[in-house]
C-alpha cells in the first residue's frame, strides 16, 4: 500500500466529483477510450492531474449507470478495439451545470486567496 | 428480468470489463514501446502503472449496482465450499449449534404459546379477573358469591360487561353409553364478555339466569363426537345428570373457557340452580370487560368503593371482604411465569455456550486460514470484503445448526406437548408457528454473527506480509489470540456452573420434596369419582345410594378396604376450607379448617394413624348424635394439654344444629401440596352430610386394570347409568403434585447436561489446540531431559488454571443468581453450600478429564521430530 502513495505524492489529489466533471470536459471533444481520457487529463494538466485507473473506470461506469455518457466498442486510430464513452444530452446539460458551480467555487476560492486591491494591480 | 437472463447479461458485462482494461493495457504498453522499451519491458510498465487489476475492476463493478447480491452468492457459493472442504470442524460447529438452537427455539416456543400469546378472545388486553379478598382470614384470592356479583355488575362504570361461572361436572345421558362432562355454570353475559359468539345457534339469554332455565352451548369436540356434527341439534333436548336441557347453540372449534388441562365440554345457563345462590355462597369465579376508557387502575379503586358499601349493606357476610382484579391473562399464567422464566433464562446460557464453543472453533481454524486470507488481500481483496466473506460462512454455519436445531425443536415441542405436567396452560398448543420461526432466525442471524465476527476481524488484521513469510507452515497464534480464546473458555466454565448449580439445588428440593410424608399411603389404592346430582336425589336417597355402592364395593373380589370421601387430598380438586368455632360457642373467632366428608373406614384404607378416640361407623346417620373427627395439629393447637375427644366445635356448615363433638384425632395429611403443611382439618362423617359428588378409596389387592374392572361391574349393579371417572390411583395424584417439580429439574437437568458436555469439548479443543501449538516446545523441554509427568503436569495446569477460574467467576455469579430459583426449591437454600461444593468438584473433575486427553498426547511428541518441525 505505502509505494503506491509515493507515487503520487507529486500530483494533486482531485476534489470529490470533479473527476467526473473532468471526463465529461473531455469527452466534450468527441468520444474517448479510458486510456485516452485519462492520458488527455494528464496532458492538458500539464502532467499534474493523474488520473488513477481505480478512479477512472468506476468513474466511467457509473457516469454511463446516471446516463451522461454512452459506450460503444470501436477501433481505435491504430486499429485496435476498445470502448469509446460518448457524452449524451443529458451528460452535456451536466456539464454545463458541473461547469457553472466549479466556476463559482474557483472565484469563492480565488476571492478568499487574492483579496480585492491585489486583483486590480494585476 | 429472469435470473438467467440477468446472469448472461452479468458475464457479457465481466468480459466487456476485462476487453476494456485489456485495451487500456495494450494501448499503454504501445506507447512504451514507442519510448523505446522492449517489447516485456513496455507491458511490465504498462501493468505497473495500471495499478491493482483485480481491486480496479472490483471497484468498476461496485458501479453497477446488485454488487451486494452478487457478492453473497458468490460468498455463499464460497463458504460452502469451504465447510465442505473441512466437514469434521463443519460437523461438530453445526452439531453443537443445533443443540444450542435447537433448545432455544423449543424453549421460546414454549415461552410464546404459554406466556405470550394473548388469549382467545376478542381484545384480550381488556379482560378482568375479578376476585374476593378475605385477609382477616388469611386468604389473598377467595371466589366470589352471587349476589355480589350481582351488585359488582350493577354499581361499576367501569366494565362493559361481567360475567360469573361455576366449575360443574355432568353426566351426559343419552341414547349412546353414559358419558362423564366437564362443565361450567355461566351468567348470561360470558360469551359476550369473552366477544366470541356460537357457531351455532345462540349465547344464553338474560332471562336464563333466572331459576328454572335448562339451556345448554355445547364445545365443538362434544358436539362433533357425540351429536356427528349435526347442525339440527339446535332445539333438541339433551339429558344432563336426568335433567333435561335444551340445546342452543355449539361454540366454535378450539374454542375454551376456562384455559385449563381438563377443557369444558358444555356450558349451562345460572337458571340450572334451583334458587339464587346466597350470599355467604362464595363458589364464582367473574370476569369482565374493561371499558376502553378504563383503565385497571381506575377499576381497582370503585370496585374497592362499592365492596366497601357492600361489607357494611351486609356486614354478616361481607364484613372485612375486600376486592380484586388482575388481568385475565395474568390469572392464568402468573403463577408459571418464574419457572417458564428461569427455564428460558437457562437455555440462553446454553446457547452461548455453544456460540462461544464455534467461536473457539473458527479462532482456532482462522489461525490456520491466515495464509490462505493474506494470497487473498494480496490479490486485491480490501479488508471489508475479506470481513463480509468471514461473516458469510459463519452465518452459513450457524444457518445450517439452525435448520438441523429447528427439526430437534420440532421433536422436543411434540414431547413437550405430550409429556409436560399438564398445569401449565395451553402447553398442549406448542409449536413452531410464525412468532417462533421470526425468533429462530433471528437467533440464527446473530449468533452467526456473535460467533464469527472475533475471529474474521482477527483473520481479516492479520499482518500479510508476515502470514505470507510463514509460507506453508501454519502461523504461531499470537498471546492475544489465546486470551482472547481463554476468556471464552473461562465464561463458557462459568455459565456450565451456573447451570449446574441451578440444576443441583433442583435435584436437591425434588428428593427431599418426593421423601415427603403426605401423611396417608398411597401406594396400592385406586380412586374413581360417581356423581348423585342433587337435583335427583334426596339427601336420604343419596346417602343410601352410597351406602349401597360402598358395600358393592367392600365385596368385590380383592377389596381390602373401601371408603368414600369429599375431597381427595393432594388431587388439586380443591380443599374446602370451613369455619369452626372452638367449644360450640358462638362468641369465639371462627377458625379455618381443611374440611373433608368421609365414610367409615376412609382413614383405614388411607392408613391414617387414628391416635386417639374411634372412626366413624354406620351408627352415625342423620339422627345419631353429630360427630367429628379432628387432625392432630387441630388438637395439639386449639386444644393445648388438653384430651379433644369429647371436646365440641361448632362447623359453619351446620350452625343451627347443636355443635358437633370431636369422637377421635387422625394424623395430619397434607391436602393442597406436598410443600405446604399439614393444615388443620375436620373431618365430617358421611352418614350426616352428603354432596352430590364423592369420591371411592379402594386399597384392593388386584392389579390395577382387573380393580377398576370389578369396580365398574359393582357400579353398574347399583346403577347401569352412573359412569365412574377420573380414575387413578392415589400414586399418580402424587406424581401430579411432584410433576411440575419434577418437569423443571428434568429441563434445568437437560440444560446443565449440555453445558457441560459443551464447555467439557470446548476446554479439550483449547488445550488441545495449544499443546499442538506447543509441540516444538515439549520437543525441546523432553529433549533436555523433562520427564513425561513434567508435560503432564504443565499442560494440565493450563487447562485447570482456567477451569478454576471459571468456577470461581461461576460461582461468584451463582451466589446472586440462584436466588431467583428459591421460589422453585423446596427444603434447599438457594446458596446452598452442599451443592455449591459438589457442583464445583464435578466442574473441576470435568476439566482434569478434558485437559488430561491432549496432555497424554503432548507426552507422545518424538522430541526429535518436534525439533525438526519449523
Amino acid at each position: 500500500m505505502k509505494p503506491k502513495k509515493e507515487r503520487y505524492q507529486n500530483h494533486i489529489e482531485l476534489l470529490q466529483g470533479t473527476l467526473d466533471m473532468l471526463i465529461l470536459q473531455t469527452l466534450q471533444w468527441g468520444p474517448q477510450h479510458g486510456y485516452a481520457i485519462s492520458q488527455s487529463i494528464r496532458g492538458r494538466s500539464g502532467e499534474i492531474l493523474q488520473v488513477e485507473t481505480g478512479s477512472l473506470y468506476p468513474a466511467l461506469h457509473r457516469l454511463e449507470k446516471q446516463g451522461w455518457v454512452t459506450s460503444q466498442w470501436k477501433q481505435t486510430e491504430s486499429n485496435q478495439r476498445a470502448k469509446f464513452y460518448r457524452l449524451t444530452p443529458t451528460g452535456k446539460k451536466q456539464l454545463l451545470s458541473e461547469q457553472a458551480r466549479w466556476a463559482q467555487i474557483v472565484n469563492a476560492i480565488a476571492g478568499i486567496m487574492n483579496p480585492a486591491p491585489q486583483e486590480s494591480e494585476a | 428480468m429472469s435470473f438467467r437472463n440477468w446472469s448472461f447479461r452479468r458475464r457479457r458485462r465481466e468480459e466487456e470489463l476485462d476487453e476494456e482494461v485489456q485495451a487500456h493495457l495494450r494501448m499503454a504498453a504501445q506507447e512504451h514501446a514507442e519510448q523505446g522499451e522492449s517489447p516485456e519491458q513496455a507491458r511490465a510498465s504498462a501493468v505497473r502503472d495500471f495499478g491493482n487489476i483485480t481491486l480496479v475492476k472490483e471497484v468498476t463493478r461496485d458501479m453497477w449496482g446488485f454488487r451486494w447480491l452478487e457478492t453473497l452468492l458468490q460468498d455463499l457459493r464460497y463458504g460452502v465450499r469451504m465447510l465442505r472442504k473441512n466437514p469434521g470442524f463443519t460437523a461438530v460447529a453445526v452439531v453443537t449449534l443445533a443443540l444450542g438452537i435447537g433448545a432455544t427455539t423449543a424453549m421460546f416456543s414454549v415461552l410464546s404459546a404459554v406466556l405470550l400469546r394473548p388469549l382467545p378472545y376478542q381484545d384480550p388486553g381488556q379482560l378482568v379477573h375479578i376476585y374476593e379478598t378475605d385477609p382477616g382470614g388469611g386468604f389473598s384470592q377467595t371466589p366470589v358469591s352471587y349476589p355480589n356479583f350481582l351488585d359488582w355488575r350493577a354499581q361499576n362504570h367501569v366494565f362493559e360487561s361481567m360475567a360469573a361461572y361455576d366449575g360443574a361436572t355432568f353426566t351426559l345421558m343419552g341414547p349412546k353409553e353414559p358419558i362423564h362432562v366437564e362443565g361450567l355454570v355461566a351468567s348470561a353475559d360470558l360469551f359476550s364478555v369473552l366477544g366470541v359468539k356460537p357457531m351455532l345457534g345462540r349465547g344464553f339469554l338474560p332471562e336464563e339466569d333466572q331459576p328454572g332455565h335448562h339451556v345448554v352451548v355445547l364445545s365443538h369436540d362434544l358436539w362433533k363426537r357425540r351429536f356427528n356434527s349435526d347442525p339440527s341439534v339446535l332445539g333438541q333436548s339433551v339429558r344432563l345428570d336426568r335433567m333435561s336441557f335444551t340445546i342452543v347453540g355449539v361454540m366454535p372449534a378450539g374454542f375454551q373457557f376456562p384455559i385449563r388441562a381438563s377443557p369444558v365440554e358444555v356450558w349451562v345457563a345460572q337458571g340450572i340452580n334451583a334458587t339464587v345462590p346466597g350470599r355467604a355462597d362464595n363458589y364464582f369465579g367473574v370476569i369482565a370487560r374493561l371499558r376502553s376508557t378504563a383503565t385497571l387502575g381506575k377499576a381497582r379503586a370503585e370496585m374497592a368503593t362499592i365492596a366497601a358499601r357492600l361489607a357494611k349493606q351486609y356486614p354478616d357476610s361481607n364484613k372485612g371482604l375486600g376486592v380484586g382484579l388482575v388481568p385475565e391473562h395474568e390469572q392464568l399464567v402468573g403463577e408459571v411465569r418464574p419457572s417458564m422464566l428461569i427455564v428460558f433464562g437457562a437455555v440462553v446460557f446454553v446457547l452461548l455456550i455453544a456460540t462461544a464453543n464455534v467461536a473457539n472453533l473458527l479462532l482456532a481454524r482462522a489461525t490456520n486460514r491466515g495464509r490462505e486470507i493474506a494470497v487473498r488481500a494480496a490479490l486485491g481483496a480490501g479488508q471489508r470484503r475479506i470481513v463480509c466473506q468471514l461473516l458469510t460462512e459463519s452465518v452459513l454455519l450457524a444457518a445450517w445448526g439452525g435448520a438441523l436445531g429447528m427439526l430437534l425443536a420440532l421433536a422436543a415441542t411434540r414431547l413437550l406437548a405430550r409429556l409436560g405436567p399438564r398445569d401449565i396452560p395451553r402447553l398442549s398448543q406448542i409449536g413452531l408457528d410464525g412468532h417462533v420461526l421470526a425468533f429462530s432466525f433471528v437467533v440464527i442471524l446473530v449468533t452467526g454473527l456473535i460467533f464469527g465476527l472475533a475471529p474474521a476481524l482477527r483473520t481479516a488484521k492479520a499482518d500479510l506480509i508476515q502470514s505470507l513469510k510463514a509460507g506453508g507452515v501454519a502461523s504461531r497464534d499470537g498471546a492475544r489470540g489465546y486470551s482472547l480464546r481463554a476468556a471464552l473458555i473461562v465464561s463458557e466454565v462459568a455459565l456450565t456452573l451456573l447451570l449446574l448449580a441451578g440444576a443441583g439445588l433442583m435435584v436437591n428440593s425434588l428428593i427431599r420434596l418426593t421423601s415427603v410424608d403426605p401423611g396417608f399411603n398411597p401406594s396400592g389404592v385406586v380412586t374413581f369419582a360417581v356423581d348423585l346430582p342433587d337435583a335427583e336425589y334426596t339427601a336420604e336417597q343419596r346417602a343410601n345410594r352410597f351406602a349401597e355402592l360402598l358395600e358393592r364395593i367392600k365385596l368385590s373380589p380383592g377389596v381390602r378396604s373401601a371408603a368414600a370421601d369429599s375431597s381427595l387430598p393432594l388431587s388439586r380438586s380443591g380443599t374446602i376450607y370451613v369455619g369452626f368455632q372452638i367449644g360450640g360457642q358462638t362468641t369465639s373467632d371462627w377458625k379455618m379448617a381443611a374440611t373433608s366428608i368421609v365414610s367409615p373406614d376412609f382413614f383405614r384404607t388411607l392408613d391414617i394413624p387414628l391416635l386417639k378416640g374411634r372412626d366413624f361407623t354406620m351408627r352415625d346417620g342423620p339422627s345419631a348424635p353429630p360427630v367429628v373427627i379432628v387432625s392432630r395439629s387441630l388438637a395439639r393447637q386449639y386444644f393445648p394439654g388438653q384430651d379433644a375427644v369429647g371436646k365440641r366445635i361448632r362447623m359453619g356448615l351446620n350452625t343451627g344444629n347443636a355443635p358437633p363433638q370431636i369422637i377421635g384425632v387422625v394424623g395430619d395429611v397434607r391436602r393442597d401440596s406436598l410443600t405446604d403443611q399439614p393444615p388443620a382439618a375436620v373431618y365430617l362423617p358421611g352418614g350426616q352430610i352428603h354432596l352430590g359428588s364423592m369420591r371411592f378409596v379402594v386399597r384392593s389387592t388386584a392389579p390395577l386394570q382387573a380393580c377398576v374392572d370389578t369396580m365398574r361391574a359393582a357400579v353398574r349393579l347399583v346403577d347401569k347409568n352412573l359412569p365412574l371417572y377420573d380414575i387413578k390411583t392415589l400414586d399418580e395424584y402424587l406424581g401430579l403434585a411432584v410433576a411440575p417439580w419434577r418437569f423443571n429439574t428434568i429441563v434445568l437437568g437437560l440444560f446443565a447436561l449440555l453445558a457441560v458436555v459443551l464447555s467439557a469439548v470446548g476446554l479439550y479443543g483449547v488445550v488441545s489446540y495449544a499443546v499442538g501449538q506447543q509441540t516444538h516446545e515439549f520437543g525441546v523441554r523432553m529433549a533436555l531431559g523433562a520427564t513425561r509427568g513434567d508435560v503432564i503436569r504443565g499442560v494440565l495446569r493450563q487447562g485447570l488454571t482456567l477451569a478454576l477460574i471459571g468456577i470461581g467467576v461461576g460461582l461468584a455469579g451463582a451466589l446472586p443468581l440462584t436466588r431467583f430459583l428459591s421460589s422453585q426449591l423446596y427444603g434447599v437454600k438457594p446458596a446452598d453450600p452442599l451443592t455449591f461444593i459438589a457442583v464445583s468438584a464435578v466442574s473441576a473433575g470435568i476439566a482434569l478429564v478434558a485437559s488430561y486427553l491432549p496432555a497424554r498426547r503432548a507426552t507422545k511428541v518424538d522430541p526429535m521430530v518436534a525439533l525438526r518441525y519449523e
